[in-house]
């Protein structure tokens, strides 16, 4: 097994802990959130439960919780449970990336919705970074790896005038064929 | 006192003739002024006179003169109108005589022109009939011939004709052809960049969320499918 295949399980298996981190602010405010927990393990004030409670939400609490508890990781134990958060920030920082330029600017529900076809179809976590550029029209401009590809409908558009897919026949027939 | 008595005595005296010089003064002075005045009247009034004599006698004057400028404009009307009728008068006799001159002459001009021409068809009519006779028996033979020559040199120029035609109808035909390619392409292009300008303006604002979730869907498969995640 190589690291990128060992790194690829791990990702795999923090899918559900990370199922909320769907951007790439939401990756950094995550991680964020957990080196400030990794700083106040020390801190004897509060009970670990607490100090998740403090940085992170309900729902990635127990999303953290549960998975500790399948994977017999002891949250009281502050060098074990440490660790667990630095392999989970790494996995977090090492996620992939892509840009996608959509020409309006995405509600929750499609950012969760486009999130999700990658789970489904490549079968991994990749955090998007969604820039809104209107003159698209619509569809996306997809840039992943360094390799850029326009699926707006203005290039769609564009293409099919260009190439004349659209005949202007109706001028004589009253008809659009495309 | 008696001194005294006599210089006032003498003293009113002097006053008195004194007083009497002067009055005496101022009267002659007064009859002068008056004597100035009335011949000033008299001048005055002698010269109105001599105004209204000079304004009379020019009156009478223009009178007279404009009653003899009368009479002798009207003299001189009718002076006019008695040469303007002898005048036109001697015209219309001069005129007549001269038409009746000219008719005659011309009748004879007419005449004589009427012969030379008449001599002068007779003897182009006998003429032609001559040639006509001599080509019709010189060239006889000639005719058919030529007539055959005439009937395919006719044949042959409509040949060329009708090719010419048809070069130029399909130079026409290829002609609208090509511009009718051009202001279709002319057109084409406008309705793209209508259509282009009408989607890129329209079709954001009438896309709902679900319509965009759905295309970005499809640009993911598609991307898929091109092979970008592998």
């Amino acid at each position: 097994m190589n690291n990128e295949q060992i790194n690829s399980n791990k990702k795999d298996r923090y899918l559900d802990i990370l199922s909320s981190i769907k951007t790439d602010t939401d990756a950094v405010q995550f991680s964020s959130s957990l080196n400030k927990l990794a700083f106040s393990l020390y801190e004897t004030r509060e009970s670990i439960n607490q100090k998740i409670s403090r940085f992170l939400s309900n729902e990635q609490k127990d999303k953290i919780i549960l998975y500790c508890k399948e994977h017999g990781i002891n949250i009281d134990d502050i060098i074990s449970f440490q660790k667990f958060i630095s392999e989970l920030d790494a996995a977090v920082k090492n996620l992939p990336k892509i840009t996608l330029f959509l020409a309006y600017e995405p509600r929750d529900e499609s950012v969760s919705i486009i999130s999700d076809w990658f789970i489904l179809n490549l079968k991994q976590k990749i955090l998007l970074n969604i820039e809104v550029d209107k003159k698209i029209v619509g569809g996306a401009v997809i840039v992943y790896k360094g390799i850029y590809k326009n699926y707006s409908l203005k290039n769609k558009l564009d293409r099919m005038l260009s190439e004349n897919k659209l005949n202007f026949n109706y001028l004589q027939t009253g008809e659009v064929n495309e | 006192m008696f001194t005294s008595s006599i210089y006032i005595f003498l003293t009113f005296l002097g006053s008195l003739f004194l007083l009497i010089f002067t009055l005496v003064y101022l009267y002659y002075l007064y009859r002068k002024e008056r004597e100035f005045e009335d011949k000033k009247a008299q001048i005055y009034q002698k010269s109105q006179e001599i105004l209204e004599q000079s304004y009379l006698q020019a009156k009478d004057i223009i009178e007279e003169a404009t009653k003899k400028a009368r009479e002798t404009l009207s003299g001189s009307q009718l002076l006019k109108e008695d040469i303007e009728k002898g005048l036109a008068d001697s015209l219309k006799i001069t005129l007549d005589k001269n038409i009746k001159e000219i008719e005659q002459i011309s009748g004879k001009y007419k005449k004589s022109y009427e012969n030379l021409f008449e001599g002068m068809k007779d003897e182009y009519l006998s003429r032609t009939k001559q040639n006509m006779d001599n080509i019709i028996k010189k060239e006889g033979t000639e005719l058919d011939e030529f007539t055959q020559v005439v009937e395919r040199k006719t044949v042959d120029t409509q040949k060329n004709i009708e090719a010419k035609i048809s070069e130029e109808l399909q130079k026409v035909h290829l002609d609208i052809e090509a511009y009718k390619k051009e202001q279709t392409a002319k057109i084409d292009q406008s309705l793209s960049k209508i259509i282009l300008k009408i989607s890129s303006e329209i079709l954001p604002k009438t896309l709902r969320p679900e319509d965009h979730e759905k295309i970005i869907l499809q640009a993911l498969d598609q991307a898929k499918k091109d092979g970008l995640f592998n």
